[in-house]
């Protein structure tokens, strides 16, 4: 959790995501839990609950782009809004 | 039983006793100790989350979307549920099977009826516009939600979190998320 807001913040330096709402200072911890919660969660439950890690490793990929592109349009929908 | 000993400690025998059943009986039905295993947890889902009596409520798409969220999540945090699903975790190294089926179980239950649900909240309405309420992605579409609003509670029950303390976070968590799950819907992904 405090890797990945540390990451976040990081990438909130630049223009874009700077000018997030999402991406502020104070919103930064629940960005970065909801981050973790859609991409990385899902994931290791699979594994917890059995399922083969190499398969899972291939799924990495196209899982994280759509999860990351889900997670980039919400948090640009409520900069819009 | 089960939930006491955990899969292995739990014997047919024992079982067979509490169940006032000869072991034949018990063995008629389910042929060995895994396939009675996962009928027990298949029985206790959905004896305590029942889809079917998940009906959304509210004016607005956020609060019957709230609703569901509120509904399933205060179904699966039992004390039944989360026990089943730890006692499945804990063999998965000598049962993966086991586990594996007990979670796509649930997965499958879930997905379906959150599918089923958004496609009946998308047939009027807002929704209905929306490219992540198409039919092509409905079922993506659910598993986000169930992703983004029910899993992290499960997992931080499965954690040992108390689910008196995790019952009470329920509605501020579900609407947060909620409204997150719907920001990204109406804005739609880029692929």
């Amino acid at each position: 959790m405090e890797a990945i807001t540390r990451l976040l913040c990081e990438m909130a330096e630049g223009e874009e995501l700077g000018a997030l709402r999402a991406f502020s200072a104070d919103r930064l911890q629940t960005a970065g839990r909801i981050f973790l919660d859609i991409i990385v969660l899902p994931m290791v439950v699979g594994a917890l609950f059995g399922d083969s890690l190499e398969s899972l490793r291939a799924e990495i990929p196209e899982h994280v782009s759509s999860r990351v592109s889900f997670f980039l349009a919400a948090c640009r929908h409520r900069s819009d809004n | 039983m089960f939930l006491d000993r955990g899969f292995e400690g739990a014997s047919i025998e024992e079982i067979a006793e509490v169940a006032r059943a000869g072991k034949p009986t018990i063995y008629a039905r389910h042929p060995s100790k895994k396939e009675l295993f996962t009928a027990v947890v298949a029985r206790n889902f959905k004896k305590f989350v029942r889809f079917e009596e998940v009906t959304p409520v509210g004016a607005t798409v956020e609060e019957r979307l709230v609703s569901v969220g509120i509904t399933i999540l205060g179904m699966a945090l039992q004390v039944e549920n989360i026990g089943l699903f730890r006692a499945s975790i804990a063999e998965v190294r000598r049962f993966p099977d086991l586990a594996k089926e007990v979670s796509a179980m649930a997965r499958e239950r879930g997905n379906e009826a959150i599918t089923r649900l958004l496609g009946e909240m998308a047939e009027c309405g807002e929704l209905h516009a929306l490219r992540a309420f198409g039919p092509d992605r409905l079922r993506t579409t659910a598993r986000f939600f169930l992703d983004l609003v029910v899993l992290p509670l499960i997992m931080r029950a499965l954690f040992g979190e108390s689910l008196e303390s995790l019952c009470a976070e329920i509605p501020e968590h579900v609407s947060s998320r909620v409204s997150f799950f719907l920001a990204a819907c109406r804005r739609g992904t880029d692929d």
